[in-house]
């Protein structure tokens, strides 16, 4: 009653400002309450309010079921926030989502469009494949809905519900296809948004939409969905490069005419990605030129949107048409200062691209620009982190210059001591951790170019004596890694150091012990380096005051390398360490040696530890001229192989590619070698050495062929035969092509950035424009022995592919589309493998939901069903001369017949052994198939020995009591029927026991029963037999009496197979103190349920099976073999079958056809099962099969009905 | 496909959101970052920005924020656009619409968003075919 209402919430959260949380916290309170509720309209309200929390990043996950409580409310309203709820709040694995089904298929059947919208957006958001499964069949029904309202929702739902279920996709597309003539402008746009959006993952697909696409894009007037088509061209051009001529006039039209910004740059950005450039043909530079001008047009506007947009197209443009671009680059330029964030990121993606030599300086002069706070240009001010600034921002700019200047092996750096003071200077950049990309470019810089060394040196010295930069090393964001370079560029190259003791004392300056390790440890190294250099030099000018001068130095190293020893590190600890033992060896030498003449023997050595060559980069063709050393065959097996599992030819193939490879290589060496007596004969020698080695390996094939098990190679002619193929195979094999790739495959999009490798190529950098001072060079490092050979050429391409290919994986950074085409590639799978292009089959539909079919519909297919299930029956019997009006006749006659056959039945059913020697003798010749025939027919023309319905329903026998114990003393015989009454609404059985003392003069006294309860019964204490005693009474027994005693037991659980009554049995003997305890178990057939209604007569059971047919949808089948009795008539022997299994199993009979009959039953727990009974004379000489069809409505009732009709003997 | 609408105040307070695609993790934390991403912007800037992997238009009246999100394969200006389509029919029904009728009606706003952008597509543009449903509420 006094419950709040949204609006009070959304009134109370703005009046307690101040303590919001607490507030939440009561109402939250009180909400938990209210879901409780049995009101509906107080539960609506809560859960509306809720919503309105969850929005302010409140938990509502708890109250998933009451949403669902909230969402079947009749009120609009409520199912409304219901739904809502339930789309905010519910994921794919919120388990209530699986009560929904019937609910939803409920609203959507609603009579209220806005029941049914509500329903249909409330779908589109919680979806499951479950959901989807079982919906879409309704879903794609109401495609055709009266409502645009209802149409336009369905589409979209629609592609939902293909998202999580694929295989409805391919039923329903013809369907979907169809919404794109929709009368209402609305259901087509909606459309067209799925099919682009399908289209998107798999647009093989829909290239026959293309006409249909095409003629909307020229005739609608939506700019929305017209950019929708486009969008959708764009997928389908690279498909059908036909397309693109005919799209060419209606895009340039356009283009050039429409008002709408939106739409004139889909059409500039569809001409660019879509590839029309590049069918275009000759007027393609023309073309793009237009598309250019437009999108400079763009980037003048102020409109800073257009400009965004503009530079976005753009860049996509680069890839293909850089030179374009270039000519733009003054205005792109300008974008690169705008102070739109937004703006600046498009242009940077375009500058990287377009940095060219010239360009090279400016642009990342004005990308450093952005790294400096605009009013301050002073060095100090660098070190205070910019608060205008991101620091993401930043990274991402140094990491774009280190981009733009590496990529192409430095092909735009044409002066690189302005590229290392440019690098010094980004070390300065503070609030960034860019130290490692720093310290690479630094080394590998210095190591390529020679002739940058000393200035590299340099101005590595001015960083390692940079005390600003050393404070920062404690700070989180620090480019402090740098000093690893450069203490290490000191290092290597220490000859063109200045001053070798002020290098030093930087090295071992105190604030060393604050970077991390891994600089530490490059220090210590490097100190040595230098301190051997330097010892080295002064052994020249050795004298007694430099000795003294040198002692003292080396003692306060020794004392300063202390602090590293301490390091915590092990690298570092252990090279501090050995360090020290070098001085003390020093130390021990100079002092040991008297004469200060000379400098001591283990000064000169110390260089030899270090500089004992230049290190230079490796060169890219190194690898391959790797001689193979004598006597080491590659192509011999280290291990022989397993034999091989796999694929034969497979593995074949791959064990023959990488000898083709290794020969490759092999080859170049061997024969080169050779090459140097006659080397004219060059090409002879490869051919024979390439016959010898397939020669070689074939025969190893062949061996290792003979050791597989898998591989028969039987006799010799097969084996000869294998041999030839396998010649085939081999030739095969070794021709297979080898791609080589090269840079032009991966593109430009993928430039790398790594440039630590150092084998990188050089040969390929370009001439140099001569302007500055060329840059020398370090020359490139080979192995020993290798030789120039002719395939130098290919090792380069080689060389490049594995570059290429690493660079692609270090450069990701810069592809960030490729990324993103992968995520394309990965998302929904299902629906990328839905082919379309396939008619659809006959046997293809939707998967069908049992419930909420029409009822109507349901009959009709029944009735096909059962048309079809006739005519085959009919067609099998075709062979005999009965036609089809037969079976008309045969129906007349048998109710003709009714009379004589109520009179015979007691005689048939009671009797089985009343001999009809009429047929017998038929039966007697039955061999063959015409035999056969006949015999069917005079069954059917038989008619009146054929049971009918009333015949059978009226003389269902008492079933005997069965005998369920037998001993010396007692005899026990039980029977289950089923009791009129019921227990609290549980069906009751009763058991009626007849207890017989057997034994010849002892009384049995105390004979009770008690019943154990179970799951699946229950012992009903307060029923009682009218008559009879009841079961848990004490009996007394006499010789040769009998006792009849009643149990009634609810049945509780399900009816199962191997269902049992259970209850132990004890009485005393007289005069005997033996204890005879007897556990009992009753079997329990589930004809025991069977009530004996009213019977079914045949058109109520077409009608019931029309109308719920769907809901037997439990079927099995029994097959029951009864020997022919050479006394019995055949038909009266199957007469006495069906009797015999109908009364077992209480099945009634509602129809009896020739060759058939129809069965049915209802149990009192509402399971219905309907049976076919088909016999069959043939199959086994002296056996009838009768084989019985069985729906049923519940599985388990099914199974124990199976079991029973199983256990029938005959 | 669009992947959020939202519409936050100046002080990224969320005033309405609806997710097309996915939820994210934490979605008030997702919400605050776009606000956030979208109110240092100044004015005369472009209504495009890229925040994590979702490209954002927004656009703002008043003290009000809305703003789309999408992954790919739409087109900003037609974003644009939508988010003004939006904001006039909520101008119609509400009759001059403040953030106080939103946060109000955050039910109706829901209803309008819905019938606008069905789904995380472009399903209704039409004005009075949109408040055709909410009306007859």
């Amino acid at each position: 009653m006094f419950e709040k209402s949204l609006t009070d919430l959304i009134r109370g959260i703005r009046a307690n400002k101040k303590n919001e949380q607490k507030y939440i916290a009561v109402c939250l309170q009180e909400i938990r309450n209210e879901v409780k509720s049995n009101d509906i309209d107080v539960k609506g309200v809560a859960v509306a309010k809720l919503t309105y929390l969850q929005m302010l990043g409140y938990d509502m996950s708890w109250a998933s079921f009451h949403i669902v409580e909230v969402m079947s409310s009749p009120k609009l309203l409520h199912k409304r926030a219901g739904y809502l709820a339930a789309t905010q709040s519910f994921q794919q694995d919120t388990d209530v989502l699986m009560l929904t089904t019937n609910l939803i298929k409920k609203d959507l059947a609603s009579s209220s469009p806005l029941e049914i919208g509500i329903a249909v957006n409330g779908l589109s958001h919680i979806v499951t494949p479950d959901l989807a499964r079982d919906l879409c069949q309704d879903l794609v029904a109401m495609l055709n809905h009266s409502r645009p309202y209802i149409r336009k929702k369905v589409v979209l739902v629609l592609y939902k519900v293909f998202l999580k279920f694929p295989e409805a996709l391919r039923v329903s597309f013809p369907r979907l296809k169809e919404k794109l003539e929709d009368a209402d402008p609305s259901v087509v746009s909606a459309t067209v948004s799925v099919i682009c959006e399908l289209a998107r993952k798999n647009p093989r697909n829909y290239l026959s939409l293309a006409p249909q696409l095409f003629r909307l894009l020229t005739t609608s007037a939506n700019n929305w969905m017209l950019i929708k088509i486009i969008k959708m061209f764009a997928s389908l051009t690279p498909l059908e490069p036909r397309l693109v001529k005919k799209l060419l006039p209606p895009l340039t039209s356009l283009i050039q005419t429409t008002p709408a910004m939106s739409l004139l740059y889909e059409c500039i950005h569809t001409v660019i990605t879509g590839g029309f450039l590049e069918a275009a043909g000759d007027s393609s530079h023309a073309l793009a030129a237009t598309c250019v001008n437009k999108l400079r047009r763009f980037l003048e506007d102020p409109d800073q949107n257009l400009k965004y947009v503009g530079l976005l197209a753009m860049s996509r443009l680069l890839s293909t048409h850089p030179k374009l671009i270039a000519e733009h680059k003054d205005i792109i330029l300008e974008c690169i200062d705008d102070d739109d964030f937004s703006i600046r990121f498009r242009a940077l993606d375009l500058v990287v691209g377009m940095a060219n030599k010239k360009s090279l300086v400016d642009i990342v002069k004005r990308l450093i620009a952005h790294l400096v706070p605009a009013d301050s240009n002073g060095a100090s001010s660098l070190h205070e982190a910019s608060s205008v600034l991101d620091p993401v921002y930043r990274t991402d700019i140094i990491n774009r210059i280190v981009f733009i200047c590496s990529q192409n092996q430095y092909r735009n750096v044409t002066n690189f001591e302005w590229y290392i003071t440019v690098l010094v200077g980004l070390a300065h950049v503070s609030g960034v951790s860019v130290g490692d990309i720093l310290t690479n470019q630094l080394m590998d810089v210095s190591v390529r170019v020679k002739s940058v060394r000393p200035f590299a040196v340099k101005q590595m010295f001015r960083l390692l004596s940079d005390h600003q930069l050393l404070k920062t090393a404690k700070k989180r964001d620090t480019n402090i890694e740098v000093l690893s370079a450069a203490a290490w560029i000191c290092g290597e190259y220490c000859s063109f150091l200045d001053n070798i003791p002020a290098t030093l004392e930087c090295l071992l300056t105190p604030y060393v012990v604050d970077m991390p390790v891994k600089v530490q440890a490059v220090y210590v190294h490097n100190i040595i380096k230098i301190y051997a250099f330097w010892a080295n030099e002064l052994i020249d000018e050795w004298n007694t005051e430099l000795q003294t001068e040198f002692v003292k130095v080396t003692e306060v190293m020794k004392d300063k390398m202390g602090m590293f020893t301490r390091s915590v590190d092990l690298e570092v600890q252990e090279r501090a360490c050995n360090a020290r033992a070098i001085f003390d060896i020093v130390l021990a030498a100079i002092s040991q040696d008297l004469t200060t003449e000379h400098a001591p023997l283990a000064l000169q050595g110390l260089p030899t530890l270090f500089s004992l060559y230049e290190l230079n980069p490796v060169a890219p063709k190194a690898q391959k001229k790797v001689p193979v050393p004598e006597g080491l065959d590659l192509d011999a097996w280290i291990n022989e192989p397993l034999p091989d599992l796999v694929d034969d030819s497979e593995s074949e193939i791959a064990s023959v590619e990488s000898p083709v490879m290794d020969n490759d290589f092999y080859r170049t060496t061997t024969s080169s070698k050779k090459k140097k007596k006659k080397s004219r004969s060059k090409k002879y020698d490869d051919d024979s050495e390439e016959d010898e080695d397939k020669e070689r390996r074939r025969a190893a094939r062949m061996e290792a062929l003979r050791n597989d098990p898998y591989y028969i190679m039987s006799d010799k002619s097969e084996k000869q035969k294998q041999q030839a193929r396998l010649l085939d195979l081999e030739d095969d094999v070794d021709s297979i092509p080898i791609v080589k790739l090269s840079l032009d495959d991966f593109g430009m999009a993928d430039g790398g950035k790594s440039k630590k490798h150092k084998k990188k190529s050089k040969g390929k950098r370009q001439p140099r424009a001569p302007s500055p001072p060329p840059p020398e060079y370090a020359p490139e490092e080979m192995p020993e022995d290798a030789v120039a050979s002719a395939s130098d050429q290919e090792g380069a391409n080689g060389n490049n592919n594995s570059s290429n290919n690493k660079r692609k994986s270090s450069g990701q950074t810069y592809s960030k589309s490729q990324q993103r085409k992968d995520i394309f590639a990965t998302d929904d799978d299902g629906l990328n493998t839905v082919d379309l292009s396939t008619p659809l089959g006959a046997d293809e539909r939707l998967p069908e939901m049992q419930t909420y079919l029409s009822p109507e519909e349901l009959r009709r297919r029944e009735e096909a069903r059962v048309r079809v299930e006739r005519r085959e029956r009919k067609l099998a019997q075709s062979a005999s001369t009965t036609a089809l009006k037969d079976g008309g006749e045969r129906k007349k006659k048998k109710k003709r017949k009714d009379v004589d056959e109520s009179t015979k039945k007691s005689k048939k059913s009671t009797t089985t052994n009343n001999p009809k020697d009429k047929k017998k003798k038929k039966k007697k010749s039955a061999v063959a198939e015409p035999e056969h025939e006949q015999l069917e027919n005079g069954h059917t023309n038989e008619v009146p020995d054929m049971p009918t319905e009333n015949l059978l329903k009226d003389q269902r026998k008492q079933i005997p009591p069965e005998l369920l114990l037998s001993n010396e003393q007692i005899e026990l015989h039980y029977r289950l029927s089923l009791s009129d009454e019921k227990d609290n609404g549980t069906p009751v059985i009763e058991a009626k026991l007849t207890m017989k003392n057997k034994s010849e003069d002892a009384t049995l006294t105390d004979l009770h029963f008690t019943p154990i309860e179970s799951f699946d019964f229950r012992y009903v204490e307060d029923m009682h037999h009218s008559t009879l005693a009841s079961l848990c009474d004490k009996f007394e027994l006499e010789s040769g009496k009998e006792i009849e005693a009643v149990g009634y037991f609810a049945s509780t659980g399900d009816i199962r197979r191997g269902l049992c009554l259970r209850c132990d049995l004890q009485y005393d003997i007289q005069d005997s103190s033996a204890l005879n305890q007897i556990p009992l178990e009753i079997k329990v057939h589930p004809s025991v349920f069977l009530i004996q209604e009213q019977s079914m007569d045949p058109t109520q059971f077409a009608a019931l099976l029309a109308e719920h047919g769907q809901e037997f949808d439990y079927r099995d089948s029994v097959a029951i073999e009864i020997p022919i009795a050479t006394e019995t008539a055949v038909d009266q022997m199957l007469i006495d079958a069906l009797s015999t299994i109908t009364s077992t199993t209480q099945l009634q009979v509602v129809e009896v056809v020739p060759g058939a009959a129809s069965l049915y039953a209802k149990s009192i727990q509402g399971s219905q099962i309907a049976g076919l009974l088909k016999y069959d004379l043939t199959s086994q000489e002296g056996i009838a099969t009768i084989t019985i069809d069985l729906k049923c409505t519940d599985d388990g009732f099914l199974e124990a009905f199976v079991d029973q009709l199983k256990s029938i003997h005959f | 496909m669009i992947s959020f609408c939202l519409i936050t105040n100046r002080r990224c307070q969320t005033r309405f959101v609806r997710y097309y695609d996915e939820t994210p993790q934490d979605p008030s934390a997702f919400e605050l970052n776009i606000a956030r991403e979208c109110i240092v912007r100044k004015p005369g800037h472009a209504l495009f920005v890229q925040v994590g992997k979702y490209k954002v238009v927004y656009r703002v009246y008043a003290s009000l924020y809305f703003i789309f999100g999408y992954e790919r394969d739409e087109n900003e200006f037609a974003i644009l656009e939508l988010i003004q389509n939006c904001v006039e029919t909520m101008d119609a029904y509400f009759e001059k619409v403040t953030e106080l009728d939103i946060v109000c009606n955050i039910e109706k706003v829901h209803m309008i968003i819905e019938e606008i952008v069905g789904k995380g597509y472009c399903l209704e543009t039409n004005q009075a075919r949109i408040l055709e449903g909410i009306t007859a509420l």
